[in-house]
């Protein structure tokens, strides 16, 4: 019923182009204005063609009154229409049904499109990335982790936590697209709070790196190092050799090395017991690990080799 | 329109037919019994009583039903003609 609706709504909102060809062929117009047919664009591109438009419909009429006798040798007119093309909401649909493909890869990319965009897929810090880690962790507890739906309604969570670090002036959390956009801006009137006094390194092994943006190094990269020695003084030497003393921004990298006897029940309880007796974070990393059973009962000999990234003010 | 009204007042049952231009736009006409010659410079329109040959421009017919012509082109003249196509 809705379809032979829809198909009646279709073939009224449809033109179908005909030509019609004979001597004077205008005169065909006549038999047409008779048979009460509405004609639509009556063009007359050449002597003996002239071209219109006729509702679907009225389409059946005309080629009733005027045959193809290309078709049907039996009727004989003057006149032979033909049908040229389509015009309006048919000529659309029927484009549409061509390229039923496309359009429903286009649908399926457009609902891709709205669904992505309710999930979290980057994080974007703008302005000052000093609070980068904290920024981070206020956006895990708050629900918006990456990909994951984002949680909406928690952006004045996030920034309540950030505004409370030390120097945060300004914080906004805003999901553009894909992304979540995170904003601190501290304010330029704020004491840092620098660490005071020369840098010192817990671990002994050998220095790999140093970076040192203020203050004066003691150690060369290659140098060994003990533990408790001081790697990095806090002054600076001008040039008429005057000392003056500058808060220490430097990161040291040092490569160590832990070996020693452990008592455990087992290997796995062994490393335990080494690892949290090195004291590493998150920056270091293990090169790597041997544990081998002594000849006396519940000892194991324990090799670690690993490097650790100390910093101050950096 | 009164006064339009009182014109086909005068001439009713005469045969005349009713046609309205737009000056530089499109002309409806009404009564049309058949399109005599159609090319895009010149169409000729007969009525009841008399003929219509339109001169002008890119002319076609933008809808024609059941007597009710709606002309579109530039026209640039219009002459009535007999029933044979002689001038009047």
């Amino acid at each position: 019923m809705i379809k032979n609706r829809l198909r009646e709504w279709l073939d009224e909102k449809t033109r179908v182009q005909i030509a019609i060809d004979g001597i004077m062929p205008q005169r065909a117009l006549l038999k047409l204005k008779r048979a009460q047919i509405p004609l639509y664009d009556v063009k007359k591109p050449q002597k003996n063609r002239i071209l219109f438009s006729t509702r679907k419909k009225d389409s059946e009429k005309v080629f009733a009154i005027f045959p193809n006798v290309c078709y049907n040798s039996s009727t004989l007119s003057p006149y032979v229409a033909q049908k040229v093309g389509e015009k309006g909401l048919g000529k659309v649909v029927k484009k549409l049904k061509n390229r039923i493909g496309l359009l429903l890869g286009g649908l399926l990319f457009c609902m891709a499109t709205l669904a992505a965009d309710a999930f979290v897929f980057g994080i974007e810090f703008v302005g000052s990335t000093v609070y980068a880690r904290e920024a981070q962790m206020a956006l895990e507890q708050n629900g918006i982790r990456l990909f994951r739906p984002y949680a909406k309604g928690n952006e004045d969570l996030v920034c309540a936590q950030l505004l409370q670090c030390n120097g945060v002036s300004f914080c906004s959390v805003q999901k553009r697209g894909m992304r979540v956009r995170v904003e601190v801006q501290l304010s330029p009137f704020t004491d840092v709070n620098l660490a005071q006094g020369d840098m010192f390194i817990a671990y002994t092994g050998t220095l790999k790196a140093l970076t040192v943006l203020k203050g004066t190094p003691l150690k060369k990269v290659g140098d060994s190092v003990q533990s408790g020695e001081k790697i990095v003084g806090a002054f600076m030497t001008g040039e008429n050799e005057q000392t003056k003393a500058v808060p220490v921004i430097a990161r040291a990298a040092v490569a160590c090395t832990y070996e020693n006897q452990v008592q455990a029940g087992d290997m796995q309880s062994a490393f335990a017991t080494a690892y949290l007796s090195l004291g590493l974070t998150d920056t270091d990393t293990i090169q790597t690990t041997v544990i081998e059973r002594t000849e006396q009962e519940g000892t194991f000999h324990v090799k670690i080799q690993f490097t650790v990234i100390r910093t101050m003010n950096f | 329109m009164r006064l339009i009204g009182e014109l086909f007042d005068a001439v009713e049952g005469e045969g005349f037919s009713r046609c309205t231009w737009v000056l530089g736009g499109d002309a409806y006409l009404e009564g049309v019994k058949t399109v005599g010659d159609f090319t895009p410079e010149k169409i000729v329109l007969f009525f009841k009583k008399y003929g219509m040959e339109i001169e002008g421009q890119d002319l076609f017919i933008r809808k024609y039903v059941d007597g009710d012509l709606l002309l579109s082109g530039k026209v640039l003249s219009l002459r009535m003609i007999d029933e044979k196509g002689g001038r009047l």
